[in-house]
């Protein structure tokens, strides 16, 4: 009797959350059922993750669908030979249906997978996802990155205009420069018998059948590691219990997706529309002579490293060497950065590392545009990037020094909050939100004190000592001084006042701050 | 019939016309690229628009009203100009 009640009790339950459901979770539930689209193939997803920032990589795929779509379009009309390649790709512009437009998202939409390609794998980088145990998918990700870099270069030469080609030749002509196994796979892949036919065909081929099943497969297999391990926790903040609630992966989670593949899509629309590209010169032998070769946005830091003095001629093997080894670490970076510190304030170097990559590829790509074809002194390299390097690192130093760790100062640790970080040291903020900027605009200028008087010192010693030199490296010294001292009182002003909010007990920093 | 779905019957009216308005286009002009770029960025982002409607009433959040209407604004402001290109 009390079983039949409690079945009743619970069919009722039942007819009235289905009373409730509104139409489109009708809609979505009579897809589902009839699809098989909620079985469990895929995990749930935790909500903290919809966050734009969690689907850089889906939206990068997002944008090789595009591709493969609009690329299959221009596959129909495009001949891959010296002698049509060129023709067939002015035709597309000018006499296939929205060929023009064809073209121009085909090629941005190339661009912004490679950008967001790049985003997904510093944000990683950044919040330490290729830590234990998710290394494989973090060599795996490494590995179709380059493999979206080769898209590029193989997708470049097809147009076969005259910048293209010339920069195509540079790339297969650095080839011969690699180690002799490397260069002769390589040559076997994308040169074949030396011929331009045979050049542009294996281009072709690379770029629409090889490439793409290579990234496919790598795809899946990111996947698979995924439905493993899940998708990494937020290194920072907490979690309260709704956003560790999961959502199924449809309708909710494929629902999210759509959102931002539209979003996405209309920015891609609309840019295309805006900003439609122009094919460029056919290529000639003549036309090419009277060009400087450059390459695409995403390889000019490597074209601007080759153009350094140093490595232009005999140096070429080690610039490569440099370029790969650059690759090479951070494939392994799993198996270097080994701590178990996931949170960006407990991972200054690595942090640090990562600010100057960033900054030291802008600075090449942007220094490479505005210098097409110049050979670049060793000397203003050093300046340049050197420059770079310290101005990022003395600016993220300031950050680091307004942000410390409270944890071993301020007496016994309190116990964890439930729903706080797992461990860790407290951080804060001297000063609010603005002290990090405050302090790294400050350490920005104390850079730039310190590069305008090196730089003045290197003129003095080239040149001769002239007293416009003497007046600016002194003026530098000065602003670098300033600067500093500026800093360090402030700091220890800062340091003395929050050291007397938290009531330091121990004598050692009480004493290093001057509080007795 | 609740808010969530009061949203969705305008958006599904913009796409509706959004894709008759595209089939309708001379694909061989540059300036009807623009219109075709321009129509169906609306037809996007209407449906953008209901999957942030659906997804946060799955999810108990609530759509501010600026959002629903900036994002409303955009889609019209595509649909105008589409008109005034045309």
């Amino acid at each position: 009797m009390g079983q039949e009640e409690g079945q009743q009790e619970h069919r009722k339950v039942e007819e009235a959350e289905e009373a409730v459901k509104t139409r489109m979770e009708r809609l979505a539930n009579f897809i589902s059922s009839r699809t098989g689209a909620t079985y469990p193939l895929f995990r749930p997803v935790p909500e903290f993750s919809l966050n734009p920032f969690y689907w850089l990589g889906a939206l990068s795929v997002v944008a090789f669908i595009i591709q493969g779509v609009t690329g299959l379009i221009m596959a129909l009309y495009y001949i891959p030979t010296e002698a049509s390649a060129y023709t067939t790709t002015q035709y597309i512009f000018k006499s296939v249906y929205f060929g023009q437009f064809l073209e121009t998202i085909h090629l941005y939409t190339a661009y912004a997978m490679i950008m967001l390609a790049f985003m997904h794998m510093m944000r990683g980088y950044f919040v330490s996802v290729h830590k234990k145990p998710r290394e494989i998918m973090w060599m795996v990700g490494m590995i179709m990155g380059f493999v979206t870099l080769g898209f590029g270069f193989t997708g470049y030469l097809l147009p076969y205009t005259v910048i293209s080609t010339s920069a195509s030749d540079v790339g297969i002509g650095m080839m011969a420069a690699l180690p002799t196994p490397i260069a002769n796979l390589a040559n076997f892949l994308v040169v074949g018998t030396g011929g331009t036919a045979s050049e542009l065909l294996r281009f072709y081929d690379l770029h629409v059948i090889v490439l793409p099943a290579v990234l496919l497969g790598l795809l899946a297999v990111k996947m698979m590691m995924l439905e493993t391990h899940g998708v990494a926790e937020p290194v920072t903040g907490s979690l309260t219990a709704r956003l560790k609630k999961t959502l199924p992966i449809f309708p909710d989670v494929t629902v999210y997706l759509l959102e931002l593949a539209m979003i996405f899509g209309v920015g891609m629309l609309l840019i295309s529309a805006l900003f439609p590209i122009q094919l460029g010169p056919e290529y000639t032998p003549q036309a090419a002579a009277a060009i400087a070769a450059q390459p695409d946005w995403y390889f000019l830091w490597l074209y601007q490293i080759l153009k350094i003095q140093i490595f232009e001629t005999a140096g070429l093997p080690i610039a490569l060497t440099f370029a790969s080894a650059v690759f090479i670490v951070l494939v392994l970076l799993p198996f270097i950065d080994k701590g178990q510190d996931r949170r960006i304030l407990d991972r200054p170097k690595f942090v640090t590392l990562g600010a100057v990559f960033i900054a030291e590829l802008v600075v090449l790509a942007a220094w490479g545009l505005v210098t097409p074809g110049q050979i670049i002194p060793n000397l203003t390299a050093v300046e340049v990037l050197g420059g770079t390097a310290l101005v990022v690192v003395l600016a993220i130093a300031g950050v680091y020094a307004a942000v410390r760790p409270t944890g071993p100062m301020a007496g016994p640790a309190s116990p964890p909050s439930p729903s706080g970080p797992a461990s860790g040291p407290v951080h804060r903020f001297y000063e609010g939100k603005w002290m990090g900027l405050g302090m790294s605009a400050l350490m920005g200028f104390g850079a730039l004190g310190i590069g305008i008087s090196v730089d003045s010192v290197v003129q003095m010693v080239e040149f001769g000592i002239t007293t416009p030199m003497l007046v600016r490296f002194s003026a530098a010294a000065c602003l670098m001084i300033g600067v500093v001292t500026f800093a360090f009182l402030g700091l220890r002003w800062m340091g003395r006042r929050v050291a007397g909010q938290d009531g330091i007990q121990s004598n050692e920093v009480r004493g290093k701050l001057g509080l007795d | 019939m609740d808010s969530t779905e009061r949203v969705a019957v305008p958006l599904l009216m913009v796409q509706t016309a959004s894709v008759i308005l595209l089939w309708s286009l001379d694909t061989l002009s540059v300036v009807d690229q623009k219109i075709f770029a321009l129509f169906l960025g609306a037809d996007f982002l209407s449906f953008g628009l209901m999957a942030h409607l659906y997804l946060n009433m799955k999810t108990d959040s609530k759509t501010s009203g600026t959002t629903l209407m900036a994002w409303g604004l955009v889609i019209l402001i595509l649909f105008v100009a589409g008109f005034i290109v045309t």
